[in-house]
């Protein structure tokens, strides 16, 4: 898996071949199976599935902060455009609790999470631990450090921040909670932003005001952005390229509007025609995927959506694993139904 | 290469007899026993505690002296081993023991213990000795073990009086190990009844039961048990004795035990299925009995498990300080008292065999709740 | 052919709030159900729709009867006309037809205990409620479960062996098998995945065609509401602010909270215009509510009136209900029910 000539800009992050196994009463659990992808400077790559389809873990993997149980193995290398000191380093090789990886984790590397209540520790105030972080990295300058931080929840319209610097997490309601994360996390201007389904716990009122907020902070800081989410309403809002998740395997990537305007892979297809949507039409019953999500445990290779799948080709899918197909440069998909398309690329 | 396991044949599968191994078809309580059994330590903490306990049920057969038996020839004699080899290095079938002989240390002048190779007792299974009633009810006098007439056995020595420290601790952990059992049953009743009212009623009823368990609790307890027990009548028979220590520690231990139930009848109460049930028209009886106590009763286990070494230790310290067990009956915390002079540690350590014990015990409970409460909710991931 | 089934009037629910601060205060009340009145047609999907915090459960809670009203009253219509007080029933009466009323609750793991066989989950209310031999209990549920698309051989299994999705089943199969004329979903798909959140929602459709069914379904999420429901009513911080039918209120709402809330919602097109309206600030704090319009703090169409007076809910056009003094005035963006998005 070469770069490709489309890209001709070196990726920030490219992961590669990312597996991680976690062992099980009942045998090994696949979670993630081989996953590749590359975040690219100022764009959103979005990473899409129902639940545990792997994609937490594979953002999660990229800062090492996965529990021990999680044998991980592949490499994530990240080439960082303006430090010489840091060029080229495969994250997965370091130690999760060394020093350079410290150094990356939060600097360079920025993470959001679902429940912000968890990001903070509720024994000191927000501003207290805005602070911290940028003292770690940025500046020692108590003076200078507060001053960022003032300057950061102003940047996510936290209004008041002089009285807002000195409360604690729970005097802060869900929403601004989000948003006191963001600032924190790109308080040291960061170059990749990692936002683990930033909105699912919030409203969609307020679900609103922090999206828009993360693409004007994006429009105006340049980071890239590792959206992970269950919701295909938020990446098409959002994203440049997305990366369909199941059962621990990319399923299918490409840029937002081939995913939306022309799916191939059948799971694709088959989340974008169940999903409800404003507009559609009422009377029509809605297309949903038989069957559910099996466990990843023990499974020989074969494509993980056989069961469920309405063109399943018998004695091929369920017979070996699903190799990668190119539909075009930026258009890849593993399925067997592409497959014959492969040979006439040179590969 | 390929071993190819079965995967997720759901669909094409017929229906098959229910296999009772799968855990998809595991009852609560099955699916708690499959994670206890994982935990080693509370595993094998189980077996030692049954073996106690087998060992209380039967202490009188296996003593080889009753209570009342001591012997002031043979006071503070140390433990004494079976011996295969005679000092003429003659190896005998049975095992066997001299004969202790009391003699002065020439230095010190101080009494001490010494064998008398001449006199060789061997060790006899099944022998008569006191009378006593086997499990309380068959009058007998047969021990499991003993030696030859006129020898004396003291497996771990005895005591200021003569008296066998063996057959005493063991003795001793029939009340030492019951007393707790009693007393955590005492209270589990008294709790599962006090702590079920404060938390289904809630209201005023809640906020005075829980305003008594909040004074009670705040008792110091060493006051408390002399206020107690100096209430109780100095000379009374052993049996009562026990009853009002029981009664003691029961009326200290169920606010620990009523807090637990309360608490979780108030977050069961609330839940989705069991809200589910009052709409579908179950009865409030049948909730209760289907749905909330199912819910709490493998906590309620867990915390009576740990309250019993509370229980153990408080017996111990009473009995320690004098006001409860007294001798001649005895206990573990009567052992411990009649050990508490330094001079034991420096000439008589076999003394304190019985704190090994006490401290045994008091692990095992506390590895059995441990394990127990890892398994008690066996649907947490 | 309109025929009701069940009006919700005047419903008000207060909750008790202590105040942590002080030993000796008493109790301030908040109210989350403010004066909810609304009719229910036999056989329609009313949707209620509101962010957190607006009410929508406690209102589903109130109306089965898992919670208690503050004060209010709900008159069931019986299938043989009988006009029935049905938050006051009680005894004999109330076993006879509170069994009409069922609920589907959002979680599936806290809504199954996890200590029953799927059975007995299943036939607890047939047995609570009907005095049947046990072979017809046994029919029952075969047949129930068969309708709610379970594997009938797994009966005997116990929930923790199920997915979400046939969990959600199994939770449908229990509110079923009473025949219930009315079962208030609440929240009942949004903890599902996408894929699965689409065979529950057909699953429900198929059901209520099949025995005429009532729904009351609550839920934050419109574009489900859209697909599921006839009528809908939005709720903000306790009080309906809108009702009307599905297409007159995704089409003309009359409320700028209905406005907001369906701008708000991400759809799956990424040539979508972007240009949503974003609301400001937060919902405000139910204890301490805003003064006239609840909504006004946040609506960019506020006169000095909305601050002063509370709107009443008012007809403002066939069917259609809103509370706002300028429904007449606003002309609000609704959704274009355009074919082309739908392929």
């Amino acid at each position: 898996m070469t770069t490709q000539a489309a890209q001709s800009e070196q990726p920030l992050l490219s992961v590669q071949n990312l597996k991680i196994r976690i062992q099980m009463d009942n045998g090994e659990m696949k979670a993630v199976d081989g996953v590749d992808f590359e975040i690219h400077k100022g764009k959103t790559l979005g990473l899409v599935g129902e639940s545990g389809c792997g994609k937490s873990l594979t953002s999660r993997a990229i800062i090492s902060i996965n529990p021990k149980e999680c044998e991980t193995s592949g490499s994530i290398v990240y080439r960082s455009d303006n430090e010489a000191s840091l060029k080229k380093l495969d994250l997965l090789s370091l130690n999760p609790t060394s020093k350079q990886i410290r150094s990356i984790r939060g600097r360079k590397i920025a993470m959001i999470f679902q429940e912000p209540m968890t990001a903070f520790s509720p024994m000191y105030t927000i501003g207290n631990q805005i602070m911290e972080a940028i003292q770690i990295h940025r500046t020692k300058n108590k003076k200078e450090a507060k001053k960022i931080a003032l300057e950061m929840l102003a940047k996510v319209g936290i209004s008041d921040q002089e009285k807002r610097f000195d409360q604690y997490p729970h005097e802060f309601s869900g929403g601004m909670r989000q948003r006191a994360m963001i600032s924190m996390a790109l308080s040291c201007n960061p170059e990749i932003l990692i936002a683990d389904e930033p909105t699912t716990a919030l409203d969609v009122t307020i679900q609103a005001q922090v999206l828009e907020l993360m693409r004007s902070l994006q429009a105006e800081l340049g980071m890239a952005i590792l959206l992970v989410t269950h919701d295909l309403g938020i990446i098409a809002q959002m994203c440049d390229e997305v990366a369909v998740m199941y059962l621990g395997k990319i399923v299918e990537q490409a840029p937002v509007k081939e995913i939306f305007y022309n799916p191939k892979h059948p799971y694709t297809k088959g989340l974008l025609k169940s999903m409800p949507r404003l507009g559609g039409d009422k009377s029509k019953r809605l297309d949903s995927i038989e069957g559910s999500v099996p466990m990843p445990i023990n499974m020989p290779p074969m494509c993980g959506f056989y069961e469920r799948c309405k063109d399943r080709i018998e004695g091929v899918c369920n017979t070996q694993a699903v190799p990668k197909t190119r539909i075009s440069d930026q258009h890849s998909v593993r399925c067997f139904l592409y497959s014959e398309q492969r040979e006439g690329e040179s590969q | 290469m390929r071993t190819m396991p079965v995967f997720r044949r759901q669909k094409t599968e017929a229906p098959q007899p229910v296999k009772i191994k799968d855990a998809n078809y595991s009852s609560q309580w099955r699916l708690i026993y499959l994670r206890f059994k994982k935990h080693k330590l509370a595993r094998i903490s189980l077996f030692i505690l049954a073996f106690l306990y087998l060992i209380a049920l039967f202490a009188q057969f296996i003593a080889p002296y009753g209570l009342q038996s001591y012997d002031s020839k043979y006071v503070n004699a140390p433990p004494m081993g079976f011996r295969f080899v005679d000092a003429a290095g003659k190896f005998h079938i049975k095992p066997f023991v001299y004969e202790l002989q009391s003699t002065r240390d020439p230095e010190t002048m101080r009494k001490i213990f010494v064998s008398n190779t001449e006199k060789r007792y061997s060790l006899q299974f099944f022998v008569k000795g006191e009378p006593y009633k086997f499990l309380g009810l068959i009058p007998t006098s047969t021990h499991l073990l003993g030696v030859e007439q006129p020898g004396r056995i003291f497996l771990l020595g005895t005591d200021g009086m003569g008296r066998d420290l063996f057959s005493r601790i063991i003795l001793g952990s029939q009340i030492s190990l019951s007393i707790p059992l009693v007393g955590v049953a005492i209270s589990f009743v008294l709790g599962l009844i006090i702590g079920g009212i404060s938390g289904y009623f809630g209201g005023w009823l809640d906020s005075i039961i829980q305003r008594i368990i909040e004074i009670i609790r705040s008792f110091p307890t060493l006051p408390l048990w002399m206020a107690l027990s100096a209430a109780i009548p100095p000379r009374i028979p052993v049996v009562t004795m026990y009853l009002y220590i029981v009664i003691i520690f029961a009326f200290i231990g169920w606010t620990d035990l009523a807090r637990v139930v309360r608490g979780k009848f108030i977050a069961l109460k609330n839940e989705d299925y069991v809200i589910a049930a009052k709409i579908a028209g179950v009865g409030n009886t049948k909730i209760i009995v289907k749905h909330l106590l199912p819910g709490f009763i493998s906590y309620l286990v867990v915390a009576t498990t740990l309250a019993i070494p509370g229980m153990i230790l408080g017996e111990t310290a009473m009995s320690f300080l004098g006001l409860g067990i007294r001798s001649p009956a005895t206990s573990w915390g009567v052992l411990l008292q009649e050990a508490q002079k330094i001079e034991n540690v420096a000439l008589y350590p076999w003394k304190l065999i019985p704190l090994g014990i006490v401290i045994l015990t008091v692990l095992t409970y506390n590895f059995l709740g441990d394990g127990l409460r890892d398994a008690a909710d066996p649907y947490k991931k | 052919m309109t025929k009701p089934i069940l009006d919700v009037m005047n419903m008000n629910k207060d909750f008790q709030v202590k105040s942590k601060t002080a030993l000796f205060r008493k109790p301030t009340s908040v109210r989350v159900l403010n004066d909810i009145s609304f009719e229910l047609i036999e056989g329609e999907t009313l949707s209620i729709v509101g962010e957190s915090g607006c009410g929508k459960t406690t209102l589903g809670r109130c109306i089965v009867r898992g919670m208690d009203a503050s004060s209010g009253n709900v008159i069931y219509h019986t299938e043989d006309g009988q006009k029935i007080e049905f938050l006051k029933l009680k005894g004999k009466k109330s076993k006879q037809y509170r069994k009409d009323i069922q609920m589907i609750f959002q979680d599936p793991y806290s809504s199954l205990s996890p200590r029953m066989s799927v059975f007995d989950i299943i036939s607890e209310p047939l047995i609570a409620n009907f005095n049947l031999k046990k072979s017809k209990i046994e029919e029952k549920v075969t047949e129930i479960a068969e309708k709610t698309g379970l594997n009938v051989s797994y009966l005997r299994r116990y929930p923790h062996a199920f997915s979400g999705g046939q969990r959600q089943r199994i939770a449908i199969a229990r509110a079923l098998i009473t025949q219930p004329r009315l079962i208030v979903c609440d929240e009942a798909v949004s903890a599902l995945d996408v894929s699965i959140q689409a065979q529950i929602i057909n699953l429900l459709k198929d059901l209520q065609e099949q025995y005429q069914i009532t729904y009351i379904f609550i839920s934050h999420d419109l574009s489900i509401v859209q697909n599921i429901s006839d009528r809908v009513a939005v709720m903000h911080l306790g009080r309906i602010v809108e009702l009307a039918s599905t297409d007159s209120l995704f089409g003309q709402p009359k409320h700028p909270y209905t406005e907001a809330l369906m701008s708000a919602v991400p759809q799956p097109d990424p040539e979508m215009k972007k240009d949503r309206i974003i609301l400001e600030g937060e919902v405000p704090n139910p204890a301490n509510p805003p003064s006239g319009c609840h909504f006004h703090p946040r609506c960019a169409y506020r006169t000095d009136k909305c601050v002063q007076q509370v709107p009443e809910l008012r007809e403002v056009g066939y069917n259609h209900f809103t509370a706002c003094h300028y429904a007449e005035e606003l002309h609000l963006r609704g959704v274009q029910n355009d074919a082309a998005n739908t392929n």
